[in-house]
């Protein structure tokens, strides 16, 4: 079992533009009005890099940025972990065309945004860290397995560590073959339990006991939760939102039977 | 952080299947690169590809995986009796005791690269039989290994380009010293695809001759392919004889450029001393260096720096990607294992393909395999996004 507190929520998505307007949909305070959105520019980056960056790469620099924001840390200092299941869909789509074609002229620029750790590449680009930061994939279960490994490092190394968890869908045709829904980016500044203050406390431990998974209590947020890895972290996010007086236990799916069992405390 | 043990080991590359294959190329100085005859890429360069994987299918009840990546990662799992030890570690621990990290860059692409040359001409539709999640996916690696091992406990992929299956071991041993698991199964797998051939290529980063890292003439990088495993446990918990020690390791960001390394190394510095740091180790405890020595002009001489400015003038260091080209996202597996044979049989691989050193480097860099003691080694393994990692292993006590 590993504990750690919640320092700063950042959220990114349709009819979800920021933590605050997400706490109060997550609460049920308000109703979930999703549209199109548009993810700012990030910070720190030069205009070429800043031309460079995608629609996907954006949407969670977005949720990053608040999140540090919220915590009142300076990213310089965060080791970051970042959960994606798909790297930048739109890019890796966009390759496989050009590999299709007689001449398969690849662009070099594609190429080397096509790496699944392109976000955390233009994030540590971005904030100037050379603190660690990894890129963690684990299909449906990218949520819970990327947010094991940041708590994990929480505890090893004692300090305080960035946990963002993003997903924007594919073009056609890989969508049909991997439809993750509506795009949606989060992310949490994860501190060790010691530390005072925080939004939270947080406990996890793993167990393949194949019990029960806890869904989204905000109901037109459930088609999201089935198909964006991501918004697996709604059930904690309401937990978190929804501000309650006792511990809240849930289980995030992960695995055939295994399930990341998360308890979600006042601080 | 306390020791781990590397208490099975698993390889298959360009050298051979398994360690003893590996280790005979190596002792005999043998380059595995070959002129480009992969599908129907036509590019001038030489690559490091694996006989016998074509008649390697997955069948039965895991068929829905088979592709070239897991075909190399059902080989490793075949080869050095891998997987008969993680089944006796199951026993021992349980199976929903052992967490599965693997890195790999580009999984099964090679599936959707096939899907997109059969798309229908009406629709643009991807072909039936064009299994995603099962090929293509980042994480499908990581999911047939599981279901092949029977493994039962927290699984994931890592995926940060070339240190891929480098980062794996920090981040199991941040699971088993947090106590979500008592063992873990790391490694990983990279195939070859038109992807990174032609990526590369974009980049030009590639060797229309076989790859010679750290000499004067060095142009450029050859394409390997490889997969391979190790089995973690504590220290004090393991049954049988140890390969190695897993003692420490740095991991850092250059957070400069998305393909080219910094230009003074700064990452690759501090991935370097983290890792003696975490071990407690000082630089002259250690008499081996795997360096990442990919072949491209800029990589072996901000390496060759960046090792000179930590370990001092004459570090023993090579490049192995002469033998096996550079193998990408399983690149951190494969020579961790040959820093263990290293260790383990007394020698110090050498830099396959090096005809004149570069003479501004300050390492100590031989062409040639030569017999030496090796108490500690050190892994080096840099990916784009500015991702590095060195991995600090021991002999067995």
């Amino acid at each position: 079992m590993i504990e750690a507190r919640i320092a700063g929520i950042g959220l990114f998505g349709p009819g979800l533009p920021d933590w605050p307007t997400a706490r109060r949909v997550l609460s049920g305070a308000a109703d979930y009005a999703p549209g199109d959105i548009v993810p700012p520019v990030p910070d720190g980056l030069s205009p070429r890099e800043r031309r460079r960056t995608s629609f996907a790469v954006r949407l969670a620099l977005a949720a990053a940025a608040e999140a540090v924001r919220d915590a009142r840390e300076d990213a310089v200092r965060l080791p970051t972990v970042f959960g994606w299941a798909h790297g930048d869909g739109v890019i890796v789509q966009r390759l496989l065309e050009t590999l299709a074609t007689p001449e398969r002229f690849v662009s070099p620029t594609d190429f080397h945004n096509s790496v699944h750790n392109v976000a955390v590449g233009y994030w540590a680009i971005a904030s100037g860290s050379h603190e660690p930061c990894s890129s963690i994939a684990a299909a449906m279960d990218t949520y819970p397995a990327s947010l094991l490994k940041a708590l994990a490092e929480v505890h090893c190394a004692g300090r305080r560590v960035l946990h963002i968890a993003c997903e924007a869908p594919f073009d056609e045709p890989l969508y049909s073959a991997c439809p993750t829904g509506a795009p949606l980016a989060l992310a949490m500044v994860l501190t060790p339990p010691q530390e005072a203050g925080g939004i939270a406390r947080i406990r996890a431990d793993y167990r393949a006991d194949g019990g029960n998974v806890t869904k989204p209590a905000t109901a037109a947020l459930r088609p999201l939760w089935e198909l964006n890895p991501a918004a697996r972290a709604i059930p904690l996010l309401e937990a978190v939102a929804r501000a309650y007086a006792a511990a809240q236990t849930m289980a995030i799916p992960y695995g055939p039977e295994g399930r990341l069992h998360v308890t979600v405390a006042p601080c | 952080m306390k020791p781990l043990v590397l208490s099975a080991l698993s390889t298959v590359n360009a050298l051979g299947v398994g360690l003893d294959a590996t280790m005979r190329g190596l002792r005999e100085n043998r380059s595995g690169l070959r002129f480009c005859d992969y599908e129907d890429a036509r590019l001038d360069t030489y690559i490091g590809r694996i006989d016998g994987v074509e008649q390697a299918p997955i069948e039965g009840a895991l068929a829905r995986y088979d592709c070239r990546n897991n075909r190399l990662a059902q080989m490793a799992l075949r080869a050095d009796g891998f997987a008969d030890a993680v089944a006796a570690a199951a026993g021992r621990y349980g199976a929903d005791r052992i967490a599965l990290i693997l890195g790999t860059s580009t999984s099964g692409l090679r599936e959707g690269e096939r899907a997109f040359a059969r798309r229908a001409p009406d629709t643009g539709a991807l072909p039936a039989e064009f299994h995603f999640t099962e090929t293509q996916d980042h994480h499908s690696l990581a999911a047939f290994v599981q279901g092949y091992l029977g493994l039962r406990g927290p699984a994931a992929t890592v995926s940060t380009a070339c240190s891929s299956s480098a980062k794996v071991f920090a981040d199991a041993a941040q699971l088993i010293d947090a106590g979500i698991c008592d063992a873990a199964v790391v490694g990983g797998a990279d195939s070859l695809c038109l992807l990174t051939l032609y990526g590369f290529n974009s980049l030009e980063l590639i060797a229309g001759t076989p790859c010679c890292p750290n000499d004067a003439a060095r142009s450029g990088i050859s394409i390997g392919e490889a997969a391979g495993f190790a089995l973690l446990e504590r220290a004090d918990a393991a049954a049988g004889g140890a390969m190695a020690r897993l003692l420490g390791y740095g991991e850092s960001a250059d957070a400069y450029h998305m393909s080219a390394p910094h230009p003074e190394g700064l990452g690759a510095e501090l991935a370097m001393r983290r890792a003696l740091e975490m071990a407690g180790l000082a630089p002259g405890d250690v008499d081996y260096i795997n360096a990442h020595g990919t072949g491209s002009r800029q990589n072996d001489q901000v390496e060759d720096a960046a090792i000179a400015r930590v370990f001092g003038d004459g570090m023993r260091s090579s490049s192995t990607k002469g033998a096996t080209g550079h193998t990408l996202g399983a690149a951190g597996i494969l020579e961790i294992a040959i820093c263990c044979l290293a260790m383990r049989h007394g020698f110090i691989p050498g830099n396959v393909n090096l005809r004149a050193l570069d003479p501004a480097f300050r390492c100590r860099v031989e062409a040639a395999t030569a017999a030496g003691t090796v108490r500690h080694a050190l892994n080096n393994s840099f990916g784009f996004g500015g991702s590095n990692c060195s991995i600090l292993l021991g002999r067995p006590q």
